[in-house]
Order: structure tokens, then C-alpha cells, then sequence
């Protein structure tokens, strides 16, 4: 008896021991994160964040961060639930509303609104003229299968220990205490391999980043594991509503998604760098637009756009799919202004080799080795003179590559890119302050996010270009809440 | 009584108690993790020794009650060396006390665990020390460390009794600040938590000391406490960070400067209300005053020097703001009286466990014996 | 009466863990809205295979839709897969059976139910997850 007694102490001390680092796979997304989603409003560029919500029902924080340029003005938030139920009051009706002032001042505000029930939500952002409809999910608290085993089993444990402790001393025969005490030991061994194989126990596919979220997937994810895999989808494709632009008028110009394999629009984007979807415009000077059109509708989104000089305007997006990975969508059209008048000349990209020049008031350098086709270089700009850049989408810093440039210019270009400054260099030519911002891998950690002003000044990205030519670059990153664009020249050797 | 033909209360005595001793330690470990790291998940090294500890005592005190109640029915006594005074439940067979009640603590901890994972479900996991569900998994510890005290007090004929009751009670006494911290939901003109803790830390060294009717036993049983107090201060940080470390967590910004929670939450000046204790006692026995006071004596001197030496502490470690003059004289009585209060149930609960009728049949004169 | 007391307990609790774990028949009744339109969505299982669809459609006061058909598309995204519009005729009030929709892989399905109305169609997407 004794003997058995000991060799179940051993089992658990050392299952206890087995079972040590075991970090959160599960936690993460069933306990909801913040969510940015920068969205293009009219004539604000805003960065919309979605606090986690920590109860249900219960307070939904949303803080809506606007930057250089953003006029006062006030901001209606609506939500309102949009999945099915299998009961309780139908989903489709505004049921939280808040009003968030905006002062002309660059910088956060925040409202709190409430949600009443966990699975899919739209968020609307209404700025009187325009209306942005950010989806997101309200995760429920679910237990992963391996808690249920470890609870389930401690508490049968618990109750078969009780069992056995009256049936010991009530029973008139010998051998029926063995029956929950063999019962007791099959619930521990229950526990203890729950507790085991906790941490190597897969994560489901998340609902909103994976799956289509449902009420059910939200509430419990876990009961859709077996859906993991092949969860991949077709391509989009990109279609602009206009391709004939006037020049010097804010024009609101819509665009749609479609799927690649049935033509119906596309709803299943998921938020990626910090936007659900990132449009690159390249103008006839030389000019980069980074937008983050609204979503009006599934599949539909529309941003407004003041086209400073006549020309050809090429246009892609980047989008992520439920599923599936980045893709960059070109849009085959592009579009083109014209007007009476003329603007002045843009400037001149710089020498990627060497240049320097103040953009939005700030200082800029720029500097890169001589670049040859398929090898990686790295060009390193220098945005003003202290580690006072703000993460914009989550990076310190965004490079857009457009070229080879030929005769049809940004639209015919074979590639177009988009790169991230990643990584700390050490012993950096132009500053050792190279500082990567922080990346969220520990549960419940968040990143710093816009209102936080302490990186670079120096930005750093490696590329390979992969073929020889004249590309057209852009370095853009956050310094007092302005995105400072940086056209770069960059010619490329064989 | 005739010698017991079994012995199975050594080696079941040794598994409850490390099971109380697992639990001990993870508790410490985990208010820690939660002190220094944060929000976590159910599977961390902590939880696992925390839910452990209680299995271990739980099948232990399981087997020994199915051996002892079988021993009685094959016709063999079971002496209380075997872990307590066997006691009549439903009227037939007889179990010992002391695993009777440690088996239920842990039952009842186990089972409270589904409570918690509700709790849990509902207002996440970086919740609070003292939620209902907490509070009851901490009840249940303490109730099989109780357990574990009376196994060990009731052999402490024996020098294994008399080791265990000298690891036993320092553990449970260890366990009493986490327990109270119930009473800091109470909205009381004083530290409820704190004079709580007096309570329980006065009653179990006078308690400890009629058990062992030895002199300088309260003494000795604060002296293991200060060495397991000082190894968990040392220990809980270090097992925090070192954990944190190994799974690649954070520890908070604002870690750094506090002492440990749980060790701090233990006078530093025990050993001083311990030998008060000790020296009211053996002064009582050398004069022959009667033993219907002089617990209450002894408890409410010691009360009374814990309670100031406590607040001392905080303000030392600055676990809590500087009382002010009225305050600390208010709290400092109230730690006299519920060291009295102490002293007089500390030196009855002796008596139950030395095996005496209840104090009604002939108090003081059994009572007497524990001098 | 004793003796037959352990069997039958032992019975009691196979009964017991048989029907706990007995799978559930899997009928899905899903129920969503929209701004103008309530749309619940009956299927007696969500297995792979054709299945009679009820759609029953209010408006979000509860009146009961008066179109005497609406439409139906299944669409799997995953797989990129649309499948022909069905039309489903109103069998009584608000209430309309999409016959023999075939939803042949698992996964997760949506069913586009248009309704017409005077402002346009209003087309809402039910999730429907299929099992193999």
C-alpha cells in the first residue's frame, strides 16, 4: 500500500517537472488582442485601435490616433454585431454608440463603447461624410482541451478521493475503497497527461485570422480544430470604380475585391501590418501615396484623393486573405488625371549613393553601397537627428520599390515591393541607434504603438533587387505624427 | 491502550507532509509568478506543484485510512501513532483522524478547482489573491495541513511524530497569511489580515507547546518557521525570474525593490513572541498558577509583541505606509487580545489532540499535564 | 433485490456515458441580420451531401417577407466554389425551401440568401460549417 503510495508521488512530482515550459500557444487569441487598423477617412489618415475585451458583456476601448494634417472635428462609432445565432436577439443592429472629439492637434483620442456578445463585429467610423466598417472579433474565454482534461481530471480525482475516504470507513467489504481508489489513480493519470501534453497540444485555427469567424468558432475555437489546414483561398483582384480623375479636386475614388476563382467580393481580409488593406499610388512625378482605403461594404472600399498634377497614376494594393498569405494586387488600370493648370515640378528623388535633404521639416540622409541585381544591399536613411520615430503599422520603417523603370513608367514596372526595416545593425555608418521596435512574442505583451517617439533616427532595409535598372524607392517612417516619404533613386548594376 | 499491531502512519505521515510542503511551495511560488510576471495560463511549474501537492496528501491519506480501516476489521487496533485517534465515523468502523482530515482538504481542493476554472473563464487569468475560489483552494490546503499537524501531534510519542510536528506546524503557520488575506475584504478600522495572521501564528506555537509538553518547544517550532521564511525568500524571487526566464516571459516593469509577498507576509520577530510564550509558560509550571490563565497569558504577551514588531516590519520593508501613533497603539492591543484569544484556543486544541476528553469533563486538571 | 443491484448500476452508468457521447444529430439552425431583414436558416444536418434549405425571412419588425421567391448561392471560399443560384419559392409565409442545394466538401460554407425588396437586394451571408 505504501509502496503504491510513493510510486504516485514520484509519477506526480515528476510530471510536474515534465510539464514545465509550457507557454500560452493557445492564450493568445482566445483572449483577444489590440487590434490597429489605419484606415484612409476622407482627409484623415487614422489609426483606428481596438482595445481587447476583457469581458462580455463589457467595455470595448477605442482609440483612434490621427496625424499631421487631420483637421478638428468629431468622429460617430457605432457597433454592431453581424454574426449568426442559433438564439438570443438577431444580429445587423447598431447596439453601442460613442462620440469621439477630435482636436487638430496629431495625437490619440479615445472612446469606450460595449459589446454584448462575443463572435463577429463591425465597427463604424463616421466622419459625417464618410463611413469606415472595420470588422473585428469578440473572442470568447475558452478552456483549451487540455485544461478541460487537467480540471476534469484533478476535480474527478477529488471526488473519488472524497468517495473512497467514506467508503473506507462505511463499507462493510474490504476490496470497495479499491474501486474509487483505482478510479482516483485513472483520474490523476487523466490530469497529469493533460498537464503533459499541454504545451505541444496544436492551436486551433483562429476565427477572423483563419476561419471566417462565426459566433460558435469565437466562443470556442477549439471546436473547429479539425479544420486546420487547407484553409488557403484564391487570389483577388484589384478593380478601381474610376479611371478618369480630375486634377486639384478631392475626388473619392472606390475600389472592390474580388475573388479570382467565383468574382464575388471579397470579405475575408485580415488585418496585416497594422491595415486591412495598404494601397500604393505612384504619380507621374515621382510621387508615392501609402493610403489605407475604408471599407464601405464586403468587398468595397473607397478613399479620397487630391491629385496634385495631370498624368498617369499607377495603383496597387496589399491585402491578406483568411488563410492565406500577402499578396500584391496590381491594379491593371491605374488611373489618370487631367485638369486645366499646371503644378510645380516635383523634386527630384535623392542619390541612393548619398544625398541629403529636409522633408516636412525634417532632415533627411540617405546612403547605400553600389547595388548589384539578385544581391543584397542595404540602404539606411537617417530621419532627423534624434531616436524620435514613431512605429507607423507596427514597423520603424516602410520601403516601397517600384522598377525597373522603362518607357510606361510605375505601371509597367515588372516589380513592385514593399519592405519593412527590420533588425538592430550593429556599428551602423550613419548612428548606433539602429533600434528595432520591440516584437510582442510573450502573452499579453503589446507593442509600443504611435503615441511611443523613441526609435531610430536611422532605418535600415535590406533588399535584393532582381533585376539590373533605374527602380524608384520610397523610405517612409513616422516623426511627430507625420509620415515623412523619402524619394529615393536607386540604380541597380549587373 | 494496547500497542498497535500496524504502523503505516510513518511513511503516510511523510508523504502528507510533502505534499503539504509541495503545496506550500508552489503557493509561494505562484502569488510570486503572479507578483513578478503576471498573467499566465493554468500550465505553469507552479500551478503544477500547487495541484501536486494536494494529490500527493490526498492518496496518501486515502491508502492509510483504506489500511487502517481494514485493519479494524481484521480485528487489529489502530493505536493513534497511526496518525491520529481513530474516530468512530457513521457509527461502525474507525478511521485516524489526522488522514481523515487532510484527505478531505484535498479532496475539496481538487474540487474546488473547477470553481476557480470558472472564476477563471469569467474575469480571465490575471485576477486577484483573495477571489472566493482562491480563498477556497487556500482553506482546503490549510485543511490538510491541519491534517498533517494532527497526524504528527498525535504520535508525538514517537520521534517522528515529534519531526513532523516540528515541520508540520511551522507550514501551517506559513499558510496563515495567505489564508487570511480573506479578511481584507472586510472594510475594518484595523488590519484584519494581519490580526488574523496573529491569531493563527499565537495559537498554533501555544498549541505546539502543550502538544509537545516540552519547555522551549514554541521556541523551537519559531526557529524552524525563520529557517523556512528565510529559504522562501530567497527562493520565491529567485523561482519567479528563473522560471520567467526559462519560458521566455517578461517580468513587469515595476518588479525590483518589493521583498517577496508571501515570506514578508510572516513576522520577522517570531522567535521573540516564541519565547514569551515559552517563558510565560515555564514560569506558570515553576509557580504552579493555574493553567486556566496562563495560556491566555501567554498568548496575549506575544500577541501583543508580534502585532507591534509586524507593523515595525511593513514600515521596514515598506510593504504599507507609516501608521500613525493611534493606529499603531489601536493595532498593537488588538493583537494582545487576539493573542489571548489565541493562547486560550491554542492550549484546548492541545488538549483534543493530547487525546484529553473535552475541557468540560476536567479542564484545568488535564490541562495541567500540558505544563 | 441486492444482487441485482451492483448489475444494475453498472448498466445505469454505460446507459449514461452512451448517451452522453452519442454524436448529436447535427441539425443547424442559424439566425442572422441584417439592417431591414431577419434570416434564420434551417438544415436537419450539416453533413456533406444535397440538402433542403428553409429560409425564413422577416423584416426586422417580424412581418413575415411577402416575395413569393428569394435566391440562394452556396459558396465555399476555400475551395473558390460557387454553386448555381437556386431559387426558393415560398412554401408559406416568410417561409422558403431551396431544394436539393448540394454542399459536397467540408469545410466552411456560406449561404448568400438575396432578398428583393424596393431598395434593392439585400444579400446576407449565412455561415454554415459542414462536416465530412
Amino acid at each position: 500500500m505504501n509502496h503504491f503510495a510513493l510510486t504516485a508521488t514520484g509519477l506526480l512530482v515528476s510530471a510536474a517537472f515534465l510539464a514545465g515550459p509550457a507557454p500560452a500557444l493557445a492564450d493568445s487569441g482566445s483572449t483577444g488582442a489590440d487590434v490597429s487598423v489605419a484606415t484612409t477617412l476622407g482627409s484623415r489618415e487614422l489609426t483606428v485601435t481596438l482595445r481587447r475585451v476583457t469581458s462580455v458583456p463589457g467595455p470595448l476601448g477605442v482609440d483612434v490616433i490621427t496625424h499631421a494634417g487631420s483637421g478638428p472635428g468629431t468622429l460617430q462609432l457605432a457597433v454592431t454585431p453581424v454574426g449568426a445565432t442559433t438564439g438570443g436577439p438577431p444580429s445587423g443592429l447598431v447596439t453601442s454608440t460613442a462620440a469621439l472629439a477630435l482636436s487638430g492637434t496629431p495625437g490619440p483620442a479615445g472612446a469606450v463603447l460595449t459589446v454584448d456578445r462575443t463572435g463577429p463585429w463591425e465597427l463604424s467610423v463616421d466622419d459625417g461624410l464618410n463611413v469606415a466598417r472595420i470588422p473585428f472579433v469578440v473572442p470568447g474565454q475558452a478552456s483549451t482541451p487540455a485544461e478541460k482534461s487537467v480540471y476534469g481530471g484533478f476535480v474527478a480525482a477529488g471526488v473519488c478521493l472524497l468517495a473512497g475516504i467514506v467508503v473506507a470507513v462505511a463499507a462493510r467489504r474490504t476490496w470497495l475503497p479499491a474501486l474509487p481508489g483505482a478510479a482516483l489513480v485513472a483520474a490523476v493519470a487523466v490530469a497529469v497527461t493533460g498537464a503533459v501534453l499541454s504545451a505541444s497540444t496544436p492551436a486551433p485555427p483562429m476565427p477572423g485570422q483563419e476561419l471566417d469567424p462565426t459566433v460558435a468558432n469565437a466562443a470556442d475555437p477549439y471546436a473547429e480544430i479539425w479544420r486546420a489546414g487547407g484553409l488557403s483561398r484564391p487570389p483577388a483582384t484589384l478593380l478601381l470604380g474610376t479611371t478618369a480623375v480630375p486634377r486639384a479636386a478631392a475626388t473619392p475614388i472606390g475600389l472592390s475585391l474580388c475573388d479570382a476563382a467565383t468574382g464575388l467580393p471579397v470579405d475575408d481580409l485580415v488585418v496585416h501590418d497594422g491595415a486591412l488593406i495598404h494601397l500604393m499610388i505612384v504619380g507621374p512625378g515621382g510621387e508615392l501615396w501609402h493610403l489605407h482605403p475604408a471599407r464601405t461594404a464586403p468587398g468595397t472600399f473607397t478613399f479620397t484623393f487630391t491629385a496634385p498634377r495631370n498624368g498617369h497614376y499607377a495603383v496597387a494594393g496589399e491585402v491578406e486573405r483568411r488563410g492565406g498569405g500577402v499578396q500584391m494586387l496590381r491594379s491593371a488600370s491605374g488611373f489618370d488625371v487631367t485638369g486645366p493648370g499646371t503644378a510645380a515640378p516635383a523634386a527630384a528623388p535623392l542619390p541612393a549613393t548619398g544625398g541629403s535633404r529636409t522633408i516636412d521639416g525634417t532632415a533627411v540622409q540617405v546612403a547605400m553601397l553600389p547595388a548589384v541585381a539578385g544581391t543584397p544591399v542595404t540602404l539606411r536613411a537617417q530621419v532627423g537627428d534624434r531616436a524620435d520615430l514613431q512605429p507607423w503599422l507596427g514597423m520603424l520603417g516602410h520601403l516601397i520599390v517600384v522598377g525597373p523603370l522603362g518607357a510606361g513608367g510605375a505601371q509597367t514596372a515588372p516589380l513592385w515591393a514593399h519592405a519593412h526595416a527590420m533588425g538592430a545593425a550593429a556599428g551602423m555608418a550613419m548612428g548606433a541607434s539602429d533600434a528595432m521596435v520591440p516584437v510582442a512574442s510573450a502573452i499579453g505583451a503589446t507593442l509600443p504603438d504611435e503615441t511611443v517617439a523613441a526609435y531610430g533616427p536611422t532605418v535600415g532595409f535590406t533588399f535584393a533587387f532582381p533585376l539590373p535598372g533605374r527602380y524608384q524607392v520610397w523610405v517612409q517612417a513616422e516623426r511627430n505624427y507625420t509620415i515623412i516619404t523619402v524619394p529615393i533613386m536607386v540604380t541597380v548594376g549587373t | 491502550m494496547s500497542p498497535p499491531n500496524i504502523s503505516p502512519g510513518r511513511t503516510g505521515a511523510a508523504v502528507v507532509l510533502l505534499g503539504a510542503a509541495l503545496s506550500l511551495v508552489g503557493t509561494t511560488w505562484d502569488i510570486q509568478w503572479h507578483v513578478d510576471v503576471g498573467p499566465d495560463t493554468f500550465f505553469t511549474l507552479p500551478h503544477l506543484l500547487l495541484y501536486s501537492g494536494s494529490a500527493v496528501s490526498g492518496i496518501a491519506s486515502l491508502v492509510i485510512v483504506i489500511a487502517a480501516t481494514a485493519a479494524t476489521r481484521a480485528g487489529r487496533t489502530v493505536g493513534p501513532e497511526a496518525g491520529g485517534r481513530p474516530v468512530r465515523v457513521f457509527g461502525t468502523f474507525s478511521a485516524p483522524l489526522g488522514f481523515l482530515v487532510s484527505g478531505v482538504g484535498s479532496a475539496s481542493f481538487l474540487i474546488f478547482g473547477l470553481v476557480d476554472l470558472w472564476w477563471h473563464s469569467i474575469y480571465g487569468f490575471d485576477a486577484v489573491l483573495d477571489s472566493p475560489p482562491h480563498i477556497a483552494l487556500f482553506t482546503s490546503i490549510s485543511i490538510t495541513m491541519v491534517g498533517a499537524v494532527v497526524i504528527c501531534g498525535s504520535a508525538r510519542a514517537t520521534r517522528w511524530g515529534r519531526t513532523g510536528l516540528l515541520i508540520s506546524l511551522p507550514i501551517l503557520m506559513l499558510y496563515s497569511p495567505i489564508t487570511t488575506n480573506a479578511f481584507n475584504a472586510l472594510r475594518l478600522p484595523f488590519d484584519a489580515a494581519s490580526a488574523g495572521m496573529v491569531l493563527f501564528v499565537v495559537m498554533l506555537l501555544v498549541l505546539g507547546r502543550a502538544t509537545l509538553a516540552r519547555t522551549g518547544a514554541a521556541t523551537a517550532f519559531a526557529a524552524v518557521l525563520g529557517a523556512m521564511q528565510l529559504a522562501l525568500w530567497w527562493f520565491a524571487p529567485w523561482a519567479a525570474r528563473t522560471y520567467a526566464d526559462a519560458v521566455g516571459l517578461p517580468l513587469r516593469d515595476d518588479v525590483g525593490g518589493r521583498p517577496p509577498q508571501v515570506p514578508a507576509s510572516i513576522p520577522m520577530f517570531l522567535l521573540a513572541g516564541a519565547v514569551l510564550i515559552d517563558l510565560a509558560v515555564w514560569l506558570g509550571a515553576r509557580n504552579h498558577w493555574s493553567a486556566r490563565w496562563v495560556p491566555q497569558v501567554a498568548g496575549a504577551v506575544s500577541g501583543l509583541l508580534i502585532a507591534a514588531t509586524f507593523m515595525l516590519q511593513e514600515l521596514l520593508i515598506s510593504t504599507r505606509p507609516a501608521p500613525v501613533a493611534g493606529q499603531f497603539v489601536v493595532e498593537t492591543l488588538i493583537g494582545g487580545a487576539f493573542g489571548a484569544f489565541a493562547g486560550f484556543l491554542g492550549w484546548r486544541f492541545a488538549g483534543v489532540l493530547r487525546g484529553e476528553q473535552p475541557p468540560a469533563a476536567a479542564p484545568v486538571l488535564r490541562i495541567q499535564e500540558a505544563y | 433485490m441486492r444482487r441485482l443491484a451492483a448489475p444494475a448500476l453498472v448498466l445505469a452508468v454505460i446507459a449514461a456515458g452512451w448517451w452522453l457521447l452519442w454524436p448529436s444529430p447535427g441539425g443547424v439552425r442559424l439566425t442572422i441580420g441584417s439592417a431591414t431583414h431577419i434570416v434564420t436558416v434551417t438544415l436537419d444536418s450539416a453533413r456533406v451531401g444535397d440538402h433542403d434549405i428553409t429560409v425564413s425571412v422577416t423584416d426586422r419588425a417580424g412581418a413575415p417577407e411577402t416575395a413569393r421567391s428569394i435566391q440562394l448561392v452556396a459558396v465555399l471560399p476555400t475551395m473558390g466554389y460557387l454553386s448555381p443560384v437556386q431559387t426558393a419559392p415560398s412554401v408559406n409565409s416568410g417561409r422558403f425551401v431551396a431544394a436539393g442545394v448540394s454542399l459536397m466538401a467540408p469545410g466552411g460554407w456560406q449561404l448568400l440568401v438575396t432578398v428583393p425588396g424596393a431598395a434593392g437586394p439585400d444579400r446576407i451571408p449565412v455561415p454554415v460549417t459542414v462536416t465530412g
